[in-house]
Protein backbone atom coordinates (compact mmCIF):
# COMPACT_ATOMS: atom_id res chain seq x y z
CA UNK A 1 0.00 0.00 0.00
CA UNK A 2 1.69 2.93 -1.52
CA UNK A 3 2.07 6.05 1.31
CA UNK A 4 -0.80 9.08 1.76
CA UNK A 5 1.53 11.47 0.11
CA UNK A 6 2.76 8.97 -2.44
CA UNK A 7 -1.03 9.33 -3.22
CA UNK A 8 -1.30 12.64 -3.18
CA UNK A 9 1.54 12.99 -5.41
CA UNK A 10 0.41 10.85 -8.53
CA UNK A 11 -2.94 12.72 -8.43
CA UNK A 12 -1.68 16.08 -8.08
CA UNK A 13 1.07 15.22 -10.96
CA UNK A 14 -1.84 13.79 -13.04
CA UNK A 15 -3.63 17.24 -13.14
CA UNK A 16 -0.65 19.08 -14.04
CA UNK A 17 -0.14 16.81 -16.77
CA UNK A 18 -3.54 17.65 -17.99
CA UNK A 19 -2.75 20.54 -17.57
CA UNK A 20 0.55 20.45 -19.89
CA UNK A 21 -1.40 18.87 -22.20
CA UNK A 22 -4.75 20.66 -22.40
CA UNK A 23 -3.13 24.26 -21.35
CA UNK A 24 -6.25 25.18 -19.91
CA UNK A 25 -5.64 26.95 -16.75
CA UNK A 26 -3.04 29.26 -18.88
CA UNK A 27 -4.53 29.76 -21.78
CA UNK A 28 -8.21 29.58 -20.97
CA UNK A 29 -9.13 30.36 -17.65
CA UNK A 30 -5.84 33.13 -16.98
CA UNK A 31 -7.44 35.17 -20.48
CA UNK A 32 -10.86 35.17 -18.70
CA UNK A 33 -9.93 36.59 -15.69
CA UNK A 34 -7.83 39.31 -17.27
CA UNK A 35 -10.54 40.22 -19.62
CA UNK A 36 -12.73 40.99 -17.16
CA UNK A 37 -10.71 42.81 -15.06
CA UNK A 38 -10.16 44.83 -18.46
CA UNK A 39 -13.84 44.87 -18.93
CA UNK A 40 -14.64 46.59 -15.96
CA UNK A 41 -12.95 50.22 -16.47
CA UNK A 42 -14.95 49.89 -20.29
CA UNK A 43 -18.25 49.69 -17.86
CA UNK A 44 -17.41 52.66 -15.12
CA UNK A 45 -15.19 54.78 -16.39
CA UNK A 46 -11.36 55.26 -16.70
CA UNK A 47 -10.73 57.61 -14.01
CA UNK A 48 -7.29 57.08 -12.71
CA UNK A 49 -7.79 57.35 -9.04
CA UNK A 50 -11.13 55.92 -8.58
CA UNK A 51 -9.45 52.85 -10.48
CA UNK A 52 -6.37 53.15 -8.61
CA UNK A 53 -8.62 53.01 -5.56
CA UNK A 54 -10.68 49.52 -6.46
CA UNK A 55 -8.49 47.62 -7.84
CA UNK A 56 -7.03 45.71 -5.31
CA UNK A 57 -10.83 44.76 -4.07
CA UNK A 58 -11.36 44.10 -8.09
CA UNK A 59 -8.38 41.66 -7.97
CA UNK A 60 -9.52 39.53 -5.22
CA UNK A 61 -12.96 39.07 -6.44
CA UNK A 62 -11.92 38.30 -10.07
CA UNK A 63 -9.72 35.48 -7.93
CA UNK A 64 -13.01 34.24 -6.22
CA UNK A 65 -15.02 34.49 -8.98
CA UNK A 66 -12.65 33.21 -11.61
CA UNK A 67 -10.32 31.10 -9.78
CA UNK A 68 -13.19 28.52 -8.79
CA UNK A 69 -13.55 28.14 -12.36
CA UNK A 70 -9.91 26.17 -12.30
CA UNK A 71 -11.57 23.59 -9.48
CA UNK A 72 -14.77 22.90 -12.09
CA UNK A 73 -12.38 22.03 -14.94
CA UNK A 74 -12.18 18.97 -12.47
CA UNK A 75 -15.39 18.05 -12.35
CA UNK A 76 -15.88 18.49 -16.03
CA UNK A 77 -13.45 16.58 -17.43
CA UNK A 78 -14.08 13.62 -15.07
CA UNK A 79 -16.69 11.47 -16.93
CA UNK A 80 -18.72 8.89 -14.63
CA UNK A 81 -16.36 5.79 -15.77
CA UNK A 82 -13.56 7.62 -14.88
CA UNK A 83 -14.55 8.67 -11.68
CA UNK A 84 -15.35 4.92 -10.65
CA UNK A 85 -12.37 3.92 -12.10
CA UNK A 86 -10.51 6.12 -9.85
CA UNK A 87 -12.37 5.12 -6.93
CA UNK A 88 -11.58 0.73 -7.92
CA UNK A 89 -8.17 1.86 -8.03
CA UNK A 90 -8.12 1.52 -3.86
CA UNK A 91 -6.34 5.29 -3.20
CA UNK A 92 -7.52 6.90 0.10
CA UNK A 93 -10.56 9.22 -1.32
CA UNK A 94 -8.88 11.93 0.99
CA UNK A 95 -5.62 11.38 -1.15
CA UNK A 96 -7.35 12.38 -4.20
CA UNK A 97 -9.07 15.23 -2.77
CA UNK A 98 -5.90 16.86 -1.05
CA UNK A 99 -4.08 15.52 -4.40
CA UNK A 100 -6.85 17.65 -6.47
CA UNK A 101 -6.89 20.65 -4.28
CA UNK A 102 -3.22 20.56 -4.38
CA UNK A 103 -3.03 20.66 -8.04
CA UNK A 104 -5.76 23.31 -8.00
CA UNK A 105 -3.39 25.19 -5.48
CA UNK A 106 -0.53 25.55 -7.46
CA UNK A 107 -2.50 26.31 -10.43
CA UNK A 108 -4.25 29.03 -8.35
CA UNK A 109 -0.58 30.46 -7.44
CA UNK A 110 -0.01 30.85 -11.13
CA UNK A 111 -3.31 32.53 -11.45
CA UNK A 112 -3.00 34.92 -9.40
CA UNK A 113 0.53 36.15 -9.88
CA UNK A 114 -0.48 36.66 -13.67
CA UNK A 115 -3.36 38.68 -12.54
CA UNK A 116 -1.83 40.57 -10.47
CA UNK A 117 0.42 41.69 -13.06
CA UNK A 118 -2.11 42.69 -14.74
CA UNK A 119 -4.03 44.76 -11.78
CA UNK A 120 -0.76 46.64 -11.16
CA UNK A 121 -0.91 47.27 -15.22
CA UNK A 122 -4.31 48.47 -15.78
CA UNK A 123 -5.34 50.16 -12.72
CA UNK A 124 -1.92 51.65 -11.23
CA UNK A 125 -1.75 50.04 -8.01
CA UNK A 126 1.05 50.31 -5.92
CA UNK A 127 0.94 47.44 -3.36
CA UNK A 128 2.48 47.72 -0.10
CA UNK A 129 3.33 45.21 2.19
CA UNK A 130 5.90 43.15 0.75
CA UNK A 131 5.72 40.51 3.24
CA UNK A 132 1.80 40.14 3.60
CA UNK A 133 0.99 39.86 -0.27
CA UNK A 134 2.63 36.57 -0.57
CA UNK A 135 1.32 35.33 2.78
CA UNK A 136 -2.15 36.49 1.20
CA UNK A 137 -2.03 34.65 -2.07
CA UNK A 138 -0.67 30.98 -0.58
CA UNK A 139 -3.54 31.46 2.08
CA UNK A 140 -5.93 32.39 -0.81
CA UNK A 141 -5.15 29.79 -3.57
CA UNK A 142 -5.22 27.42 -0.23
CA UNK A 143 -8.74 28.48 0.51
CA UNK A 144 -9.88 28.29 -2.67
CA UNK A 145 -8.73 24.83 -4.00
CA UNK A 146 -10.00 23.51 -0.83
CA UNK A 147 -13.27 24.53 -1.55
CA UNK A 148 -13.32 24.49 -5.04
CA UNK A 149 -12.37 21.00 -5.14
CA UNK A 150 -14.98 20.21 -2.14
CA UNK A 151 -17.71 21.64 -3.99
CA UNK A 152 -16.73 20.03 -7.29
CA UNK A 153 -16.78 16.80 -4.94
CA UNK A 154 -20.25 17.53 -4.09
CA UNK A 155 -21.30 18.58 -7.05
CA UNK A 156 -19.77 15.38 -9.04
CA UNK A 157 -21.13 14.59 -12.00
CA UNK A 158 -24.73 16.10 -11.55
CA UNK A 159 -26.19 18.21 -14.31
CA UNK A 160 -25.50 21.80 -14.50
CA UNK A 161 -22.15 21.29 -12.84
CA UNK A 162 -20.43 24.09 -14.48
CA UNK A 163 -22.55 27.22 -13.39
CA UNK A 164 -23.37 25.42 -9.44
CA UNK A 165 -20.11 25.03 -8.68
CA UNK A 166 -19.18 28.56 -8.46
CA UNK A 167 -22.95 29.28 -7.15
CA UNK A 168 -21.76 26.71 -4.02
CA UNK A 169 -18.34 28.28 -4.00
CA UNK A 170 -19.19 31.84 -3.96
CA UNK A 171 -20.70 32.55 -0.70
CA UNK A 172 -18.59 30.35 1.52
CA UNK A 173 -15.21 32.15 0.21
CA UNK A 174 -16.16 35.34 1.36
CA UNK A 175 -14.09 34.96 5.00
CA UNK A 176 -11.39 34.68 2.13
CA UNK A 177 -12.65 37.84 -0.20
CA UNK A 178 -12.81 39.93 3.52
CA UNK A 179 -9.75 38.66 5.07
CA UNK A 180 -7.11 39.06 1.96
CA UNK A 181 -8.94 42.37 1.06
CA UNK A 182 -8.80 44.01 4.85
CA UNK A 183 -5.28 42.65 5.56
CA UNK A 184 -3.66 44.73 2.61
CA UNK A 185 -6.00 47.40 4.37
CA UNK A 186 -5.14 47.27 7.48
CA UNK A 187 -1.29 47.60 6.21
CA UNK A 188 -2.26 50.31 4.25
CA UNK A 189 -3.62 52.32 7.14
CA UNK A 190 -0.77 50.57 9.66
CA UNK A 191 -2.69 49.01 11.35
CA UNK A 192 -2.49 45.12 12.21
CA UNK A 193 -3.71 42.88 9.75
CA UNK A 194 -2.74 39.86 12.09
CA UNK A 195 -6.64 39.11 13.03
CA UNK A 196 -7.54 38.74 9.29
CA UNK A 197 -4.56 36.25 8.63
CA UNK A 198 -5.43 34.06 11.63
CA UNK A 199 -9.15 34.34 10.11
CA UNK A 200 -7.61 33.24 6.64
CA UNK A 201 -5.77 30.50 8.32
CA UNK A 202 -9.08 29.28 10.67
CA UNK A 203 -10.93 29.00 7.19
CA UNK A 204 -8.16 27.33 5.28
CA UNK A 205 -7.55 24.53 7.96
CA UNK A 206 -11.71 24.02 8.35
CA UNK A 207 -12.07 23.70 4.59
CA UNK A 208 -9.18 21.23 4.88
CA UNK A 209 -10.79 18.98 7.25
CA UNK A 210 -14.39 19.16 5.96
CA UNK A 211 -12.85 18.27 2.30
CA UNK A 212 -10.71 15.30 3.97
CA UNK A 213 -13.95 13.97 6.30
CA UNK A 214 -16.30 14.54 3.46
CA UNK A 215 -14.17 12.43 0.99
CA UNK A 216 -15.11 9.01 1.14
CA UNK A 217 -18.60 9.62 1.58
CA UNK A 218 -18.50 11.18 -1.22
CA UNK A 219 -17.04 8.86 -3.19
CA UNK A 220 -18.92 6.12 -1.66
CA UNK A 221 -22.15 7.86 -2.46
CA UNK A 222 -21.81 7.36 -6.83
CA UNK B 1 -43.32 61.95 6.20
CA UNK B 2 -47.12 62.35 6.56
CA UNK B 3 -48.99 59.35 7.74
CA UNK B 4 -50.69 59.02 4.79
CA UNK B 5 -47.31 58.05 2.87
CA UNK B 6 -46.43 55.91 5.58
CA UNK B 7 -49.46 54.14 5.69
CA UNK B 8 -49.04 53.81 1.94
CA UNK B 9 -45.59 51.99 2.70
CA UNK B 10 -47.24 50.19 5.58
CA UNK B 11 -49.81 48.51 2.91
CA UNK B 12 -46.86 47.64 0.33
CA UNK B 13 -45.19 45.93 2.97
CA UNK B 14 -48.34 44.11 4.09
CA UNK B 15 -49.48 43.39 0.87
CA UNK B 16 -46.00 41.65 -0.73
CA UNK B 17 -46.26 39.67 2.44
CA UNK B 18 -48.94 38.14 2.49
CA UNK B 19 -48.83 37.89 -1.49
CA UNK B 20 -45.48 35.81 -0.95
CA UNK B 21 -47.27 33.93 1.66
CA UNK B 22 -50.17 33.12 -0.21
CA UNK B 23 -48.31 32.08 -3.37
CA UNK B 24 -46.11 29.80 -1.75
CA UNK B 25 -48.64 27.63 0.20
CA UNK B 26 -51.20 27.71 -2.84
CA UNK B 27 -48.13 26.22 -4.57
CA UNK B 28 -47.50 23.30 -2.26
CA UNK B 29 -50.79 22.80 -2.71
CA UNK B 30 -51.14 22.55 -6.12
CA UNK B 31 -48.05 20.67 -6.39
CA UNK B 32 -49.30 17.83 -3.69
CA UNK B 33 -52.56 17.27 -5.67
CA UNK B 34 -50.94 17.16 -8.78
CA UNK B 35 -48.04 14.41 -7.49
CA UNK B 36 -50.94 12.78 -6.11
CA UNK B 37 -52.59 12.43 -9.38
CA UNK B 38 -49.46 10.84 -10.81
CA UNK B 39 -49.11 8.50 -8.13
CA UNK B 40 -52.72 7.49 -8.31
CA UNK B 41 -52.63 7.20 -12.01
CA UNK B 42 -49.37 5.33 -12.57
CA UNK B 43 -50.52 2.53 -9.61
CA UNK C 1 -46.85 3.80 7.22
CA UNK C 2 -45.67 0.39 6.14
CA UNK C 3 -44.18 -1.06 3.13
CA UNK C 4 -47.46 -1.94 1.32
CA UNK C 5 -48.97 1.70 2.27
CA UNK C 6 -49.17 4.42 -0.55
CA UNK C 7 -48.97 7.76 0.58
CA UNK C 8 -52.33 8.53 -1.34
CA UNK C 9 -54.44 6.21 0.57
CA UNK C 10 -54.34 8.86 3.38
CA UNK C 11 -56.54 11.93 2.54
CA UNK C 12 -54.54 15.00 2.53
CA UNK C 13 -54.60 17.06 5.87
CA UNK C 14 -56.14 20.33 5.65
CA UNK C 15 -55.92 21.48 9.88
CA UNK C 16 -52.29 22.94 8.72
CA UNK C 17 -53.89 25.30 6.03
CA UNK C 18 -56.30 26.28 8.85
CA UNK C 19 -53.78 27.38 11.34
CA UNK C 20 -51.49 29.37 9.20
CA UNK C 21 -54.78 31.23 8.44
CA UNK C 22 -54.94 31.86 11.62
CA UNK C 23 -51.67 32.79 12.46
CA UNK C 24 -51.48 35.05 9.47
CA UNK C 25 -54.69 36.99 10.78
CA UNK C 26 -53.18 37.28 14.07
CA UNK C 27 -50.59 38.50 12.99
CA UNK C 28 -52.50 41.33 10.85
CA UNK C 29 -55.16 42.13 13.42
CA UNK C 30 -52.09 42.40 16.15
CA UNK C 31 -50.01 45.07 14.08
CA UNK C 32 -52.85 46.98 12.54
CA UNK C 33 -54.62 47.60 16.65
CA UNK C 34 -51.25 48.45 17.98
CA UNK C 35 -50.18 51.99 18.78
CA UNK C 36 -47.33 53.27 16.04
CA UNK C 37 -43.82 54.14 17.51
CA UNK C 38 -42.87 57.81 18.19
CA UNK C 39 -40.34 57.92 16.68
CA UNK C 40 -40.78 55.97 13.35
CA UNK C 41 -44.64 56.03 12.92
CA UNK C 42 -46.88 54.05 11.00
CA UNK C 43 -43.84 52.72 9.46
CA UNK C 44 -42.82 50.70 12.55
CA UNK C 45 -45.54 48.54 11.61
CA UNK C 46 -43.57 46.55 8.80
CA UNK C 47 -41.75 46.02 11.96
CA UNK C 48 -43.97 42.90 12.99
CA UNK C 49 -43.52 41.12 9.19
CA UNK C 50 -40.20 42.16 9.02
CA UNK C 51 -38.62 40.80 12.51
CA UNK C 52 -40.76 37.46 12.38
CA UNK C 53 -39.72 36.75 8.50
CA UNK C 54 -35.83 37.07 9.58
CA UNK C 55 -36.19 34.84 12.73
CA UNK C 56 -37.36 31.99 10.43
CA UNK C 57 -35.10 32.68 7.85
CA UNK C 58 -32.54 31.76 10.80
CA UNK C 59 -34.39 29.04 12.28
CA UNK C 60 -35.36 27.30 8.91
CA UNK C 61 -31.49 27.51 8.02
CA UNK C 62 -30.69 25.85 11.65
CA UNK C 63 -33.08 22.98 11.05
CA UNK C 64 -31.79 22.19 7.59
CA UNK C 65 -28.38 22.15 9.04
CA UNK C 66 -29.29 19.68 11.71
CA UNK C 67 -31.80 17.57 9.43
CA UNK C 68 -28.39 17.21 7.25
CA UNK C 69 -26.31 16.40 10.12
CA UNK C 70 -28.91 13.92 11.58
CA UNK C 71 -29.49 12.26 7.84
CA UNK C 72 -25.55 11.62 7.81
CA UNK C 73 -25.13 9.99 10.55
CA UNK C 74 -29.26 8.07 10.21
CA UNK C 75 -29.21 7.55 6.26
CA UNK C 76 -33.20 8.11 6.99
CA UNK C 77 -34.37 9.89 4.28
CA UNK C 78 -36.73 11.26 6.22
CA UNK C 79 -34.56 13.66 7.65
CA UNK C 80 -33.43 14.36 3.91
CA UNK C 81 -37.12 15.50 3.72
CA UNK C 82 -36.88 17.61 7.24
CA UNK C 83 -34.19 19.26 5.09
CA UNK C 84 -35.24 20.30 2.24
CA UNK C 85 -38.24 20.83 3.75
CA UNK C 86 -37.18 23.88 5.84
CA UNK C 87 -34.33 24.98 3.27
CA UNK C 88 -37.71 25.84 0.42
CA UNK C 89 -39.05 27.31 3.28
CA UNK C 90 -36.51 29.30 4.28
CA UNK C 91 -35.69 30.69 1.27
CA UNK C 92 -39.26 32.32 0.99
CA UNK C 93 -39.06 33.63 4.41
CA UNK C 94 -35.21 35.16 3.54
CA UNK C 95 -36.80 36.25 0.32
CA UNK C 96 -39.92 38.06 2.60
CA UNK C 97 -37.05 39.13 5.13
CA UNK C 98 -34.70 40.85 2.37
CA UNK C 99 -37.60 42.60 0.74
CA UNK C 100 -39.58 43.79 3.68
CA UNK C 101 -36.35 44.65 4.71
CA UNK C 102 -35.97 47.20 1.64
CA UNK C 103 -39.35 48.46 1.89
CA UNK C 104 -38.71 49.76 5.68
CA UNK C 105 -35.83 51.04 4.79
CA UNK C 106 -36.59 52.93 1.39
CA UNK C 107 -38.64 55.60 3.15
CA UNK C 108 -36.79 55.54 6.72
CA UNK C 109 -33.07 56.31 5.29
CA UNK C 110 -34.17 57.07 1.62
CA UNK C 111 -32.31 54.04 0.41
CA UNK C 112 -33.30 50.25 -0.63
CA UNK C 113 -30.13 48.35 0.48
CA UNK C 114 -27.70 49.73 2.76
CA UNK C 115 -24.25 47.74 3.95
CA UNK C 116 -24.59 46.94 7.55
CA UNK C 117 -23.85 43.35 8.84
CA UNK C 118 -27.33 41.64 9.49
CA UNK C 119 -28.62 42.65 5.64
CA UNK C 120 -25.79 41.44 3.94
CA UNK C 121 -25.50 38.27 5.73
CA UNK C 122 -29.03 37.84 5.46
CA UNK C 123 -28.37 38.41 1.32
CA UNK C 124 -25.76 35.49 1.70
CA UNK C 125 -27.83 32.99 3.30
CA UNK C 126 -30.26 33.41 0.46
CA UNK C 127 -27.14 32.56 -2.12
CA UNK C 128 -26.65 29.22 0.29
CA UNK C 129 -30.03 28.19 0.09
CA UNK C 130 -30.59 29.11 -3.64
CA UNK C 131 -26.88 26.73 -3.97
CA UNK C 132 -28.43 24.36 -1.67
CA UNK C 133 -31.87 23.58 -3.69
CA UNK C 134 -29.76 23.85 -7.04
CA UNK C 135 -27.66 21.04 -5.85
CA UNK C 136 -30.62 18.40 -5.51
CA UNK C 137 -31.94 18.85 -8.99
CA UNK C 138 -28.52 17.43 -10.10
CA UNK C 139 -29.43 13.90 -9.85
CA UNK C 140 -32.23 11.99 -8.95
CA UNK C 141 -30.92 9.56 -7.53
CA UNK C 142 -32.98 9.75 -3.98
CA UNK C 143 -29.73 8.95 -1.61
CA UNK C 144 -26.98 9.94 -3.55
CA UNK C 145 -29.17 13.52 -3.68
CA UNK C 146 -29.29 13.23 0.04
CA UNK C 147 -26.16 12.77 0.65
CA UNK C 148 -24.85 15.20 -0.87
CA UNK C 149 -26.99 17.63 -0.32
CA UNK C 150 -26.20 16.60 3.68
CA UNK C 151 -22.55 17.53 3.21
CA UNK C 152 -23.27 20.80 2.09
CA UNK C 153 -25.31 21.30 4.32
CA UNK C 154 -22.89 20.64 7.39
CA UNK C 155 -20.49 22.62 5.56
CA UNK C 156 -22.88 25.36 5.34
CA UNK C 157 -23.31 25.35 9.06
CA UNK C 158 -19.18 24.95 9.32
CA UNK C 159 -18.96 28.35 7.65
CA UNK C 160 -21.47 29.98 9.19
CA UNK C 161 -19.46 31.17 12.20
CA UNK C 162 -16.06 32.00 9.57
CA UNK C 163 -19.02 34.16 7.28
CA UNK C 164 -20.32 35.96 10.14
CA UNK C 165 -17.58 36.97 11.84
CA UNK C 166 -15.65 38.32 8.50
CA UNK C 167 -18.54 40.28 7.63
CA UNK C 168 -19.58 41.36 11.02
CA UNK C 169 -15.59 42.52 11.47
CA UNK C 170 -15.41 44.24 8.33
CA UNK C 171 -18.79 46.60 8.88
CA UNK C 172 -17.04 47.64 12.21
CA UNK C 173 -14.49 48.97 10.75
CA UNK C 174 -16.56 50.73 7.75
CA UNK C 175 -19.45 52.32 9.69
CA UNK C 176 -22.06 53.66 7.67
CA UNK C 177 -22.51 57.43 7.99
CA UNK C 178 -24.45 57.99 10.95
CA UNK C 179 -27.37 59.72 8.42
CA UNK C 180 -28.27 56.20 8.15
CA UNK C 181 -27.90 54.37 11.62
CA UNK C 182 -31.07 53.32 12.24
CA UNK C 183 -32.97 54.93 14.96
CA UNK C 184 -33.88 52.51 18.04
CA UNK C 185 -37.37 51.85 18.35
CA UNK C 186 -38.98 52.90 21.46
CA UNK C 187 -39.22 49.21 22.91
CA UNK C 188 -42.55 50.09 24.91
CA UNK C 189 -44.21 46.71 26.40
CA UNK C 190 -47.32 47.01 23.84
CA UNK C 191 -44.79 46.82 20.60
CA UNK C 192 -42.38 44.19 22.47
CA UNK C 193 -45.76 42.02 23.35
CA UNK C 194 -46.96 42.75 19.49
CA UNK C 195 -43.36 41.70 18.05
CA UNK C 196 -43.57 38.32 20.28
CA UNK C 197 -47.20 37.40 19.04
CA UNK C 198 -46.37 38.17 15.52
CA UNK C 199 -43.29 35.82 15.88
CA UNK C 200 -45.00 33.40 17.23
CA UNK C 201 -47.73 33.23 14.82
CA UNK C 202 -45.05 32.91 12.18
CA UNK C 203 -43.64 29.89 14.10
CA UNK C 204 -46.25 28.71 13.84
CA UNK C 205 -46.76 29.16 10.06
CA UNK C 206 -43.43 27.38 9.92
CA UNK C 207 -44.37 24.57 11.62
CA UNK C 208 -47.27 24.04 9.92
CA UNK C 209 -46.10 24.79 6.08
CA UNK C 210 -42.86 22.00 7.19
CA UNK C 211 -45.73 19.32 7.57
CA UNK C 212 -47.31 20.24 4.48
CA UNK C 213 -43.91 21.36 2.62
CA UNK C 214 -43.00 17.18 4.29
CA UNK C 215 -46.29 15.58 2.64
CA UNK C 216 -45.42 16.93 -0.83
CA UNK C 217 -41.56 15.68 -0.28
CA UNK C 218 -42.71 11.80 1.06
CA UNK C 219 -45.25 12.64 -2.63
CA UNK C 220 -42.59 13.74 -4.77
CA UNK C 221 -40.54 10.40 -3.32
CA UNK C 222 -42.72 8.17 -3.91
CA UNK C 223 -43.28 9.32 -7.03
CA UNK C 224 -39.70 9.41 -8.29
CA UNK C 225 -39.47 5.38 -6.59
CA UNK C 226 -42.61 4.15 -8.83
CA UNK C 227 -41.26 6.09 -12.19
CA UNK C 228 -37.39 4.38 -11.60
CA UNK C 229 -38.95 0.94 -10.76
CA UNK C 230 -41.89 1.19 -13.48
CA UNK C 231 -42.44 -1.66 -15.82
CA UNK C 232 -40.06 -1.51 -18.80
CA UNK C 233 -39.11 -3.96 -21.28
CA UNK C 234 -36.52 -6.32 -20.85
CA UNK C 235 -33.14 -5.14 -22.74
CA UNK C 236 -33.45 -7.33 -25.88
CA UNK C 237 -36.54 -7.68 -26.21
CA UNK C 238 -36.93 -6.36 -29.73
CA UNK C 239 -34.85 -9.71 -30.98
CA UNK C 240 -36.85 -12.15 -32.07
CA UNK C 241 -36.06 -15.91 -32.86
CA UNK C 242 -35.69 -15.86 -36.26
CA UNK C 243 -38.15 -17.91 -38.51
CA UNK C 244 -36.96 -20.99 -39.86
CA UNK C 245 -38.73 -23.44 -42.55
CA UNK C 246 -38.50 -27.26 -41.15
CA UNK C 247 -38.08 -26.85 -37.15
CA UNK C 248 -35.12 -25.72 -35.28
CA UNK C 249 -31.37 -25.19 -36.46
Amino acid sequence: MISFQRQVRVIASRDLTRERRTGEVLWVTLPFGAIALLLVPLAIGTNAPMLQRIGPGLFWAVVMLFGVLISIRQTTSETLAQRDQLALTGLDPAAVYVGKATASFLFLLVFQAALGVVTVVLYDVRPKGWWLLPVTFVLVAAGLALLGTLAAGIVATGRNAAALVPLLVAPLSIPLLIGATQSLEALELGRSSLAWVLMMIVTVIALAIAGVLSARPLQETG
Amino acid sequence: MESAEQWNWVLLAYGFCYAVLVAYVTSIAVRISRTRKRLGDGA
Amino acid sequence: MNATEHMTDRPSSTWPWVVMAIAGLVTFVASMTVGPDAVQGQLSRIMYVHVPSAWLAYLAFGVTMFASAMYLWKKDLAWDRRAVASAEIGVVFTALALGLGMIWAKPTWGVWWTWDARLTLTAIMFFVYLGYLALRRTTDDLHARAQRSAILGVLAVIQVPLVHFSVVWWRTLHQPPSILKPEPIDMDTAILVTLIIAVVAFTVMYTAMMFKRIELARLEDELLVSEQTADSPVAGAAVIAPAVDGGGA
